[in-house]
């Protein structure tokens, strides 16, 4: 029972400091505020400018990095398909007929008359394919080749005389047996 | 008068918008009031936040799918900015260095009204927070149990059981004001 009052009291106490009553200018002070506050646009309106700006930049971003990107040089092709570049600053007025191959499968190099030709395809291909150096030097070898005079060396009398080689005589090789230390195998020392 | 969000048509924009604004504001206003003043007993300060809650309402009411929620809706959100005002309060007060109770805007007839009124709340205060909404919400307008209940969107049993844990911690707290009285 004194629970019951002790409960009714409470709530009589309550209900009391809860009865406080709004002002009378409350709802035009809300309209007012209402009027003053500015209209957020909503969330996704951010986004649609956002997205394109976004994508823009990044684009820009790509950009400029393949610009600053430094041009990298071709690997070097495969000797088997590259044509030798020195030939076409061979001097025309070659005579000598040049050598028939330069290594098994490589392109060739042609006699003078085709010269012409072969710097014309030579164009037609990626600009560097053998290194500078590469080609001095084969240039100096081929002009070197043809600056020496042909040496002649005389054959064996054999040769020239029938143009067959004899038999080779061999000494038979004589195997001695290992003869065995004093004592026999297996024996203590 | 509880099953007025009912019977008020569902309206987007124009000036149907603004009427059906309008009469919930009349309508929910001192509800607001009370909720924040449950909570922050001062005058203007729930006042401040009361009107807060209706503004931001206002912006959310169109994208308010279930308007016969808008009660709920409303108390929440009130009891929230409250909750949020006091806090500020607080940490302004002791940056300022100047910690001193709030006046009490009720002009109380004598001291020994004041004082009860005064243990009451710190009573109220020490209260865990489901418990203490609970509490304010039952003693506002005289809510009953089905009212809270759809106002938090809590199943009855709980709002129940909520307010009668709230109801004997404020006895024992408050003992000897019930056995003076």
């Amino acid at each position: 029972m004194d629970d019951l009052k002790g409960l009714s009291e409470i709530d009589r106490a309550l209900a009391e400091a809860l009865d406080v009553d709004v002002s009378p200018d409350f709802a035009a002070r809300v309209r007012q505020r209402i009027a003053r506050e500015p209209i957020r646009a909503p969330f996704w309106h951010g986004w649609r400018l956002a997205v394109p700006v976004a994508a823009a930049a990044a684009a820009l971003v790509a950009a400029g990095l393949a610009m600053l990107r430094p041009q990298t040089p071709q690997a070097p092709q495969m000797l088997t398909s590259r044509s030798l570049a020195a030939a076409q600053r061979l001097p025309l007025n070659l005579h000598v007929p040049a050598p028939a191959r330069v290594s098994a499968g490589r392109a060739l190099v042609p006699p003078p008359a085709s010269i012409a030709t072969v710097a014309a395809t030579a164009v037609a291909e990626p600009d560097v394919l053998v290194p500078r150096e590469e080609i001095e030097m084969y240039r100096r070898l081929i002009a070197a080749a043809h600056r020496t005079p042909a040496i002649a060396v005389d054959l064996p009398e054999g040769i020239v005389a029938d143009g067959t080689i004899k038999d080779i005589a061999i000494d038979p090789i004589e195997i001695e047996p290992i003869t065995p230390p004093v004592g026999g195998e297996g024996e203590r020392q | 008068m509880r099953e007025w969000a009912e019977s008020l048509p569902i309206v987007t924009s124009g000036e149907d918008f603004e009427r059906e604004f309008e009469r919930r504001l009349a309508e929910s206003s001192r509800l607001a009031f009370r909720v924040a003043y449950g909570v922050l007993r001062h005058r203007e300060d729930a006042e401040d936040v009361a009107q807060e809650a209706f503004t931001k309402a206002y912006r959310s009411f169109r994208s308010l799918r279930d308007r016969d929620r808008f009660r709920a809706w409303l108390v929440r959100m009130t009891w929230r900015l409250a909750i949020d005002r006091v806090r500020s309060n607080r940490r302004r007060a002791v940056h300022e260095q100047a910690v001193e109770d709030p006046p009490d805007p009720l002009t109380l007839p004598d001291v020994e009204a004041r004082d009860r009124h005064a243990h009451l709340w710190a009573a109220i205060d020490e209260l865990p927070e489901a418990l203490r909404l609970v509490t304010v919400l039952a003693a506002i307008e005289g809510h009953d149990m089905k009212e809270v209940s759809r106002l938090l969107d809590v199943p009855e049993g709980t709002i129940k059981w909520r307010l009668f844990t709230a109801r004997k911690t404020l006895q024992e707290k408050l003992r000897w004001m019930t056995s003076k009285g």
